[in-house]
């Protein structure tokens, strides 16, 4: 940064607007509070890079699923879920996701921003929850259309074993995806604000979606547990085949949920309780 | 703008207390704070005046009391920029974002217009670096994004913590100016410092702190005024007789290696009527003129001695 002289700007007390004859600009507008929140959470998340960073480290994993499909297509085994099989980058693009997630509530903890913030906005709670549903939205539309991606180019890559979006739960499925990752980035957020702590968040949230799912399914005896873990339990979502070790996609998409509202709750409840 | 808003306070704290565990950072702490002039936030460190701002602007969470912000807790004011500016800390943003986004994003969550942004990156000076990222920033450029970041909703009131802590003195005056500026507009201006010498040359009126409680909440002139009568130079070739007849009396009294005799807690002329009654001669006694920072040690350091002398002030009963 070379611009780091303070500008030499003598103050004219005659350029501060004063109460009685501002400009039009100093007038306040009695505008409802949600829609102030979430432009002004839109416009945080848009102007980090770790935003644009994070999504496009997300589209990337959910492309593995082309990957998977042409190794699969090479090895001649027979294929029982062709649509999960190409959706399988999920695992590595929810990581992404929940990292973005994690980040929009842990990053202004850890710069001091989140003063600046509530005193701006002191309803926290709304605050919170206006985050989530920014960082969900972005998940939600960006997973579908990274999901929908894959899922075209992987059904080509399998060839005639490959089915097409009007096969029975294949749109269910890549729209799941979607859903999965928005349930995710809520998850994080609830978790950021409970945990603060950005490296805290990303090592549970790891430990949770990814690491203690494959443990417990390489357990055969642990499957029963494993299969209502919040990761394993949504993502049913994107599977066209009944396994015994998932639940059914939308049974599993309502374990996830509910575990998601648990812990935005949770985090809601902790930020009016807590001091900033 | 009406007159009532001139005269009634725009801050209220009332019985404000703070408790970490068994420590009390801040103890039933009342004082208001009026329009129209600078009021100095003093204390030394760690004497709970940053604790107190946070309270009163909603971050923490006040054990017992209140603070009111135009009538009202500050949580509840849905457009809170309109209403208060504060500048808590220099590095309250995320150094990814440009000065001008940042504003932006803070913009928003009021309402606040665009064109209002501008208006304060130009107050501020900062409008040629203003697609610049916050974190190349000089602690300068830091504190003059948060005085835009407190200007953004055009508030009548505004809250600053230690606004000159590490700046070079151009930003020294810089700040002291615009504080000045601001108050004259009848805007309501409270200011957090451990400096002394600073808040002389800026406030009108202090609030000072020790240990979580009010020592004294005065016009600058009579605080140091009142510690200038505690504070008085005695000559006398029966200095040692003085200094008996006054300890005996309660007025703390030190005698200098070149026989020079300082005297507190009693005004020069009850120490001349003391001398005079029992015979003492006096060679000299005169009335130190303390600046407000001796006066600030010395309420800071005995501010029960303070309180004792300092005429009776409505404020002052809570520290009792």
């Amino acid at each position: 940064m070379t611009a780091t002289t303070i500008p030499n700007t003598p103050l004219d007390p005659s350029t501060i607007a004063t109460g009685e004859d501002a400009g039009p600009t100093a007038v306040q507008a009695r505008l409802p509070l949600l829609p102030m929140l979430f432009r002004s959470e839109w416009a945080k998340t848009k102007t980090v890079r770790s935003t644009y960073w994070s999504v496009l480290l997300a589209a990337v994993a959910m492309g593995l699923g082309t990957v998977i499909a042409a190794i699969q297509a090479k090895s001649n085994k027979p294929i029982v879920d062709p649509v999960g099989l190409t959706l399988g980058g999920v695992l590595f693009a929810q990581l992404a996701i929940g990292v973005l997630a994690v980040l929009v509530v842990t990053s202004e903890y850890s710069t001091g921003m989140i003063r600046s913030t509530f005193v701006a906005a002191p309803q926290r709670r709304w605050v919170i929850a206006t985050k989530a549903a920014v960082v969900a939205s972005i998940a939600f539309v960006a997973g579908t259309i990274a999901s929908l991606g894959t899922f075209l180019a992987g059904q080509a890559i399998l060839g005639h074993h490959g089915v097409s979006i009007t096969a029975p739960g294949a749109l269910r499925s890549v729209i799941g995806v979607g859903i999965y990752l928005a349930l995710v980035a809520i998850f994080a957020v609830g978790l950021g604000t409970i945990v603060r702590s950005s490296v805290g968040s990303i090592a549970i949230l790891f430990a949770l979606l990814f690491v203690l799912p494959q443990i417990l399914t390489a357990l055969p005896s642990l499957h029963n547990i494993a299969k209502f873990l919040p990761s394993t339990a949504g993502q049913a979502i994107t599977h066209t085949a009944a396994t015994t070790t998932s639940l059914s996609p939308w049974t599993g998409l309502t374990v996830l949920t509910f575990y998601t509202a648990a812990i935005l709750a949770a985090g809601l409840v902790i930020v009016h309780r807590r001091d900033a | 703008m009406t007159t009532k808003r001139k005269h009634s306070p725009t801050i209220e704290v009332r019985g404000l207390t703070k408790s970490y565990g068994q420590t009390l950072a801040v103890d039933h702490l009342s004082f208001e704070v009026h329009p129209g002039r600078v009021t100095g936030f003093l204390g030394p460190n760690g004497a709970g005046k940053s604790t107190t701002l946070r309270m009163i602007l909603g971050l923490d969470t006040p054990s017992s009391g209140v603070a009111l912000v135009n009538g009202r807790p500050f949580k509840e004011h849905r457009q809170p920029l309109f209403e208060v500016g504060a500048l808590l800390d220099a590095k309250a943003f995320h150094p990814g974002r440009s000065a001008l986004n940042h504003l932006c994003c803070l913009a928003l969550a009021n309402g606040i217009d665009r064109r209002r942004v501008d208006e304060v990156l130009d107050l501020v000076g900062l409008t040629a670096v203003a697609a610049n990222r916050v974190g190349g920033f000089s602690l300068g450029m830091d504190q003059r994004l948060g005085i835009a970041a407190a200007m953004l909703g055009d508030p009548h009131t505004l809250i600053l913590d230690e606004p000159v802590n590490g700046l070079d003195p151009e930003g020294i005056l810089w700040i002291r100016t615009l504080m000045r500026s601001l108050a004259e507009q009848g805007r309501t201006v409270l200011v957090s410092s451990h400096l002394m010498a600073e808040m002389a040359l800026t406030a009108d009126h202090v609030v000072v702190i020790g240990q979580g409680r009010l020592v004294a909440d005065d016009s600058v002139d009579s605080i140091v005024s009142a510690s200038s009568r505690n504070i008085v130079q005695v000559r006398s070739p029966q200095a040692d007789a003085l200094k008996a007849l006054l300890d005996e009396v309660g007025a703390a009294t030190t005698i200098g290696a070149d026989g020079e005799m300082t005297v507190t807690g009693m005004p020069a002329e009850q120490i001349g009527d003391l001398a005079s009654a029992n015979g003492i001669t006096l060679h000299q006694l005169a009335t130190q003129h303390a600046s407000l920072e001796e006066a600030f040690m010395q309420l800071t350091h005995d501010s029960v001695e303070y309180r004792a002398t300092a005429p009776a002030h409505t404020t002052q009963e809570s520290a009792a």
